[in-house]
């Protein structure tokens, strides 16, 4: 074996340089960003001359402002109800067993006629 | 054991016992009603005034109970016929033309699939008739009927007219309701015994 082909190893402080400038170039980015604590600002005028606490809200806005969630809560909640009650959500369909004998009679097709009528004009008069 | 609606001539009541073409009595048949009553006149769906004792809110508010009564029932629909221009016949004979010339509900809904159901007013004469298709005949009773009326039959009294149709749709929905679950509950005790000496 040659070993007059491979090169000599480089001395060592060019070994420690090459090693300083590695990490210096590695650090450099993380040395740049912003830490999570910023500066204080430092108060203006204007805020060291506003007093220290804010005037609280009077009793009667709150009760107005209660009530108006309330009514505004109701209303929605009656219009629900009526579409609720109207498209028949919380209830259940109704279905009638087939029918197979039909006495069909008069001609009719649909109906034989069978009913029940009343005559109103007078005190409710009934006549079945 | 439910009773049969009987079967009744519209026009002059006689109860018969067997189904034939015409009334053994009066001899009334549909095509009879054809000749008395002429065309079919326009009607709309669910509610039809002619007379206009309805205001438009009284029938959209009918229109929206009729629309809830053909969601839960979907096999049925409710229809609603007020006139004031019945010259000649009866509300029954009226009725009984219009449930079956007109098309109120399913057009393929004749014989045992028609489930619907008609209240015929004649405001002029101060008369009205419920009607049912052959559907309905085996389940709802002639009481049912009667009931569903007199219940309407203050309001017509008084002329509120949408307060008594709506108190008799709310009758008949709530007497169908209680029909349908008596008839699921005779046949789930029915199906129970089989279901039991059939399991180990």
């Amino acid at each position: 074996m040659n070993l007059q082909r491979f090169p000599p190893p480089p001395p060592r402080p060019v070994r420690i340089v090459l090693f300083f400038s590695i990490l210096i170039l590695a650090a450099g980015p993380v040395a740049f960003t912003q830490t999570q604590e910023s500066t204080h600002d430092t108060p203006s005028v204007m805020a060291q001359s506003e007093p220290a606490q804010a005037k609280p809200i009077p009793l009667g806005w709150k009760i107005a402002v209660v009530a108006m969630v309330a009514m505004g809560t109701g209303f929605v909640l009656a219009f629900s109800l009526r579409a609720w009650r109207a498209a028949n959500l919380f209830d259940r369909q109704y279905r009638f067993p087939a029918v197979t004998v039909v006495a069909f009679r008069l001609g009719g097709n649909k109906s034989g006629g069978c009913m029940s009528t009343i005559e109103f004009g007078g005190p409710a008069n009934k006549n079945f | 054991m439910r009773r049969r609606l009987g079967m009744k001539c519209p026009s002059c009541q006689t109860i018969f016992s067997a189904p034939g073409p015409q009334c053994p009595k009066c001899k009334l048949t549909l095509h009879h009603l054809d000749a008395k009553f002429g065309a079919v006149p326009r009607y709309s769906r669910f509610v039809t005034d002619c007379s206009g004792r309805l205001s438009r809110r009284d029938i959209a508010d009918l229109r929206r109970l009729l629309r809830l009564f053909n969601r839960k029932f979907p096999q049925s629909r409710f229809s609603v016929f007020v006139t004031n221009q019945l010259s000649a016949g009866t509300i029954g004979e009226y009725a009984f033309w219009l449930m079956n010339r007109a098309r109120f509900g399913f057009a393929e809904a004749v014989g045992g699939d028609n489930y619907d159901l008609l209240l015929a007013i004649d405001v002029e004469r101060s008369a009205a008739a419920l009607i049912v298709g052959y559907g309905l005949e085996t389940y709802i009773t002639e009481r049912d009927l009667e009931r569903a009326l007199a219940q309407a039959a203050s309001g017509f009294h008084e002329g509120d007219f949408a307060r008594g149709i709506g108190a008799c749709v709310e009758v008949m929905i709530s007497r169908m309701r209680a029909i349908v679950k008596k008839l699921e509950e005779t046949k789930t005790t029915e199906e129970m015994p089989t279901t039991a000496s059939g399991s180990p």
